[in-house]
């Protein structure tokens, strides 16, 4: 005999299915749902619903926007000249956080991996060239992650913008700023050695 | 001597253990009883938690009592700098037959991978005796499972080159099948040069140290250690790390994937870097594997293992743990007594099975404590 009102195990089965939530999570979001003020979960459903209605890819930079050009695409403060290329959206966020980029943004939606049958084609690597093509950028950030697929996808946007007079450049690893020498791992503090300047 | 131990070991719905608690001693730890009652099974949990993995299992789902869905190892291991705990699980997700993976350090969630090099191990299964004849996968295997516990910076160089591998395989069977894109395949093989370089220099320098601690090993065998040899061989030349560094390295897998690049793509496999390498084993300059008696074989492979022993304890300050499955049986008794003498005077704690605990009953100079494997529990005996 099953226990648990089918609609109630519908909600935590998609509640799984998320990222980041296991299925006894799932089990209590669920079950929160159903004792919670109706309003509440009026609010929930219209904003889940809406979201997808409302929130749609930049024409331009395929960030997140509710309009036809997202903030950054549609904000004349910004640098035209530099691009940063990143995977996916929330690494806007966390670079738009830094304060330290005043140019526009690129997103792949994804990385190179093979395993998963991603190749170039499922990138946004035309739309990027039809961007590159206008002439307007002078460089090119590559930001993504330093793993194996993230540095593959950086050596092969490299190759593939080379000799279109662009600067392109890499994001540099290094140690976390704030943060003593002598705690960070011997795999962070070789990369730094690797990528050391003269001052 | 900081001889590293472990105290007390809790298994849970790990194999065929319900929920065991065993507290061993230093030195000699012998685990007698009956087969298939789960002795093997301890020492793989050992094994499991000081590595973050299984060395054993093709996959961790099979470390699971038998329908359950999350199993745990918990060491309580001495060191002379303080005590430490550590602890790994793994839970199985029926619905999409995930298993997952957790660890701790003192109680504090930590990555799988800051397990290793706090309670080193060397590991003697009885396959471990034909290392010398068999496949060089397993010579591979020692030295991987060294470096690692060694060396942070080795093991991720490793698993950067095994992802960079897996992908680079995922292309070329894209390739082969008239799919996957050329120029894609280039940029996975800058990071599959780059980590296979550097984790070729590091397993021919390891190959190095082991041999100078293997020669001396051999002697006290009984064995010519003189006449002993040990070559890391890449793509079928001897890689010497004397002369040979990292740019070499990287410039030599590039060459051969150039020039096997056809024939890779036609059979959809990376046929070069160090997952083909191998550790050449001579005897007075002759393949040992054809050249060296199967008592002169065994002698060595229990040579490379005290080298292990002897490697672990010069470089990392700390003396492993000695595992031995079911392997004092198999050695004569002049073997046998030599490696207990050795490891006796070393002072390290070692954790043996064996199915005739009475042979090791009287064996001079050492502390032994014996237990009793029955039915997935454990009990000391006097």
């Amino acid at each position: 005999m099953n226990l648990i009102p089918v609609a109630i195990e519908r909600l935590s089965a998609e509640y799984a299915r998320l990222p980041g939530i296991g299925p006894k999570t799932a089990q209590r979001l669920a079950f929160h749902c159903m004792a919670a003020p109706p309003d509440d979960v009026t609010r929930l459903a219209d904003a889940l619903y809406a979201l997808r209605g409302v929130v749609r890819p930049c024409s331009q930079c395929l960030f997140l926007s509710e309009a036809d050009l997202c903030a950054v695409c549609s904000n004349p403060r910004r640098d035209p000249t530099q691009l940063c290329v990143v995977e996916e959206a929330l690494d806007v966020l966390a670079i738009e956080r830094s304060g330290e980029f005043g140019g526009l943004y690129h997103v792949l939606g994804g990385v190179l991996s093979p395993i998963d049958g991603i190749g170039p084609n499922q990138l946004s690597l035309d739309q990027l060239d039809n961007r590159l093509g206008a002439g307007t950028v002078v460089e090119v950030v590559i930001a993504t992650d330093p793993d194996v697929e993230g540095e593959a996808t950086a050596h092969y946007l490299a190759d593939r913008l080379a000799g279109r007079g662009l600067t392109v450049t890499r994001l540099a690893h290094g140690l976390p700023a704030g943060a003593d020498l002598q705690y960070a791992d011997e795999v962070t503090v070789a990369r730094a050695f690797q990528g050391r300047r003269s001052l | 001597m900081n001889a590293c131990r472990i105290e007390s070991l809790r298994l849970y719905e790990f194999r065929n253990y319900a929920d065991t608690t065993v507290e061993f001693g230093p030195g000699l730890n012998v685990m007698g009883g009956r087969n298939a009652q789960g002795k093997t099974n301890l020492l793989e949990a050992v094994a499991t938690l000081t590595l973050s993995r299984s060395p054993r299992a093709a996959s961790s789902a099979d470390l699971f009592r038998w329908g359950s869905t999350a199993c745990l190892v918990e060491a309580h291991v001495h060191r002379l700098d303080g005590p430490a705990d550590l602890g790994v699980r793994f839970t199985y997700d029926t619905a999409t037959r995930h298993v997952g993976r957790s660890a701790t350090v003192n109680g504090k969630p930590r990555p799988a991978r800051s397990l290793l090099g706090i309670c080193p191990v060397v590991l003697f299964w009885p396959d471990d005796l034909l290392l010398v004849k068999a496949g060089p996968e397993g010579r591979r295997r020692l030295l991987d499972v060294v470096l690692s516990q060694l060396d942070p910076r080795a093991m991720a160089e490793l698993h950067r080159y095994r992802r960079a591998l897996e992908q680079r395989n995922a292309l070329m069977r894209q390739l082969r099948d008239g799919g996957g894109s050329l120029s894609a395949l280039a940029s996975f093989e800058a990071e599959f040069i780059d980590a296979g370089a550097r984790v070729r220099v590091a397993r021919a320098r390891l190959v190095q140290d082991l041999l100078h601690w293997a020669v001396p090993a051999l002697v006290q065998l009984g064995g010519d250690g003189e006449a002993l040899g040990l070559n890391y061989v890449a793509g079928g030349a001897v890689f010497d790390p004397t002369t040979g560094d990292v740019d070499q390295a990287r410039s030599a897998i590039s060459t051969r994937l150039q020039a096997r690049r056809a024939e890779e793509v036609a059979r959809g496999i990376s046929l070069v870097g160090p997952h083909r390498d191998d550790v050449e084993v001579l005897l007075a300059g002759r393949p040992a594997r054809t050249a060296a008696s199967q008592g002169q074989q065994r002698s060595i492979v229990l040579a490379l293992k005290l080298a292990e022993v002897a490697h672990i304890r010069a470089t990392a300050d700390v003396s492993p743990v000695l595992i031995l499955d079911d392997v004092l049986s198999e050695l004569d008794e002049t073997r046998r007594q030599s490696l207990l003498a050795t490891v006796a005077e070393s002072g390290i704690q070692v954790l043996v099975t064996t199915a005739e605990p009475a042979a090791l009953h009287g064996l001079g100079g050492t502390e032994i404590h014996f237990f009793e494997v029955d039915a997935g529990s454990i009990r000391p005996v006097r």
